[in-house]
């Protein structure tokens, strides 16, 4: 039972809605496996892992295009009102960024074949330590941006949006920390390279959970507050209308 | 968390921890953001800044039954205003006020105010044959007069006195009928009896019948329901047109012809008003339980 998409008078309109909403909860589970198995690869230096990571992405693309095909019809058939339009829109819009966060896993899986499938040498510990680090911190919000959009739950929709801030700030620390190395010794730029474009990935992970936040806001209360600052998002959430 | 994080989740830049916890409270109970189902105060802005036709505390009765229950509304000049609601929900009773369509029914009762240019149209004095044909309306099915498609438009501004001689007249009927988006199909066919033409095109004819009479308000109940899709389409893209000219209030069931015509909607539960707002706000983010219930049919 579910409050944004139980309730119609035509029972088949309750089916598909429920249906995308599982959908989407779906993909969520898929994408944050992705990302987890992505960075446990190169923590414990499986090439094989990541290839399966790579390959299994194919998933998400074909789930992303499934579901599309979903809304489409829905639409064409339903013609949404109110909430329901806007439940349509916002799992549109979810899934765009949840099938790039799966990019940005896929991503993080190809850094892990770069190192060790080659007979190149591979980085050191503390090099990789920040991309682990930051995984964790990437899932958390990744788990409450699916679950603000699940309940629907503005507070931990607010909460996504507010980490992604603290994600750039951590973001440009590791940064500072990992130019220290190059600083130290040349010969490792080209694994540093690669370190920040891994970091870069999950960065935009975070980004993207942020994106859902926002819908979540616009889901519940109809305010479109993606350009918004921190601030005004919390007043809307606030406000009463 | 697994590793040593040197940032804790939560903390640092963003909110401070108090206004965290403002939201916690206010939004532990997401459903309440809408106005209560058993809340029956009109929601949304009655008035309107240039308006047409002011009504206030409208209350209809018919015998004991109590139709409309202390409705206000303003409606402005060259606006589409929609009213939308369940069968019975007295919808086409307030569309039948604004013009008093009621009299014609023995038991019916009208209470209240309703003003067209801030004169009372429920005056003792007023004449109510010259308020029909300032506040036209157009029905369900299309009920043109058993005459010629020339007799049909050229009645009312005959009887009104609208017209000094014949040549005048044929302007008003040519005039009525080009605007009713008619002309062209019916400019060579002007002798043939009204009832000759398609739904669609009689729908038209009925409407440039309304307009004839240099009307203020046209009042449209269920104009396009015995009509298909495509005369729909052109009955919508007149009503457009007219708005031009005209103040029009449309009755419609179907929800995405509100959406799509009007400017302003008006959405009618078991008699009250219940929320009135700019169609674009009402179809994507209504504020009563009861009209997002309705407009996204479920309704029990």
């Amino acid at each position: 039972m579910n409050q944004m998409t139980d309730g119609h008078t035509v029972q088949s309109f309750n089916d598909e809605m429920n249906r995308l909403h599982q959908h989407v909860m779906q993909v969520g589970e898929l994408v944050r496996d992705q990302l987890r198995r992505a960075v446990g690869s190169l923590k414990n230096e499986d090439a094989e892992e990541a290839r399966a990571v790579i390959e299994r992405d194919q998933e998400v693309n074909d789930l992303d295009v499934q579901v599309d095909d979903e809304i489409i019809h829905i639409i064409a058939k339903r013609q949404p009102m109110a909430k329901d339009l806007r439940e349509i829109m916002t799992i549109g819009k979810i899934l765009t960024d949840l099938e790039r966060v799966g990019d940005e896993a896929r991503k993080i899986a190809m850094l892990c074949v770069h190192f060790y499938d080659h007979n190149t040498t591979s980085p050191s510990d503390v090099i990789l330590r920040d991309i682990i680090k930051l995984s964790e911190f990437v899932d958390v919000m990744l788990d409450k941006a699916i679950r603000a959009y699940d309940e629907p739950n503005l507070e931990l929709a607010l909460e996504t949006i507010r980490m992604d801030t603290d994600l750039d700030t951590e973001f440009k620390c590791c940064l500072r920390r990992l130019s220290t190395f190059i600083m130290e010794d040349s010969r490792v730029v080209g694994h540093v390279v690669e370190t920040v474009l891994g970091l870069r990935a999950l960065e935009r992970i975070g980004g993207h959970a942020k994106n859902i936040g926002g819908y979540v806001v616009f889901l519940v209360k109809g305010k479109d507050v993606r350009h918004e600052d921190l601030e005004a998002v919390a007043a809307e959430i606030l406000s009463n209308s | 968390m697994t590793t040593d994080m040197t940032f804790q989740i939560g903390s640092g830049i963003g909110l401070p921890e108090r206004e965290i916890d403002i939201v916690k409270e206010s939004v532990s109970a997401d459903a309440s953001l809408k106005v209560s189902r058993d809340d029956r105060k009109t929601v949304g802005e009655i008035t309107h800044n240039d308006a047409r036709m002011t009504c206030r505390n409208v209350n209809v009765y018919y015998g004991d039954k109590h139709a409309i229950k202390d409705v206000s509304l303003d409606i402005g000049k060259n606006e589409v205003i929609a009213m939308i609601g369940p069968s019975g929900c007295g919808k086409s009773t307030f569309l039948r006020c604004l013009n008093r369509m009621n009299d014609t029914i023995d038991t019916c009762r009208v209470t209240g105010d309703i003003a067209m240019d801030e004169i009372d149209i429920y005056d003792r004095k007023m004449d109510v044959v010259l308020l029909r044909a300032q506040v036209g309306m157009v029905f369900q099915k299309p009920n043109p007069f058993p005459k010629s498609i020339f007799e049909n438009v050229a009645y009312g501004p005959r009887i009104h006195g609208l017209a000094a001689n014949k040549t005048d007249i044929e302007e008003i009927v040519v005039t009525s009928l080009k605007k009713a988006g008619l002309w062209d199909e019916v400019k060579d066919y002007l002798e043939e009896p009204g009832t000759s033409l398609s739904g669609g095109q009689q729908q038209r004819l009925c409407i440039a019948r309304a307009i004839a009479v240099n009307p203020e308000v046209v009042l449209m109940d269920e104009p396009c329901s015995a009509l298909d899709p495509i005369a729909t389409a052109k009955i919508e893209e007149l009503i457009d047109e007219l708005r031009e000219h005209y103040t029009i209030a449309i009755v419609t069931h179907s929800m995405q012809q509100a959406a799509r015509v009007s400017q302003r909607t008006a959405y009618f539960h078991l008699g009250d008003l219940i929320e009135v707002g700019d169609t674009d706000q009402i179809f994507t983010n209504p504020r009563h339980q009861l009209t997002e219930d309705y407009i996204t049919g479920r309704f029990g």
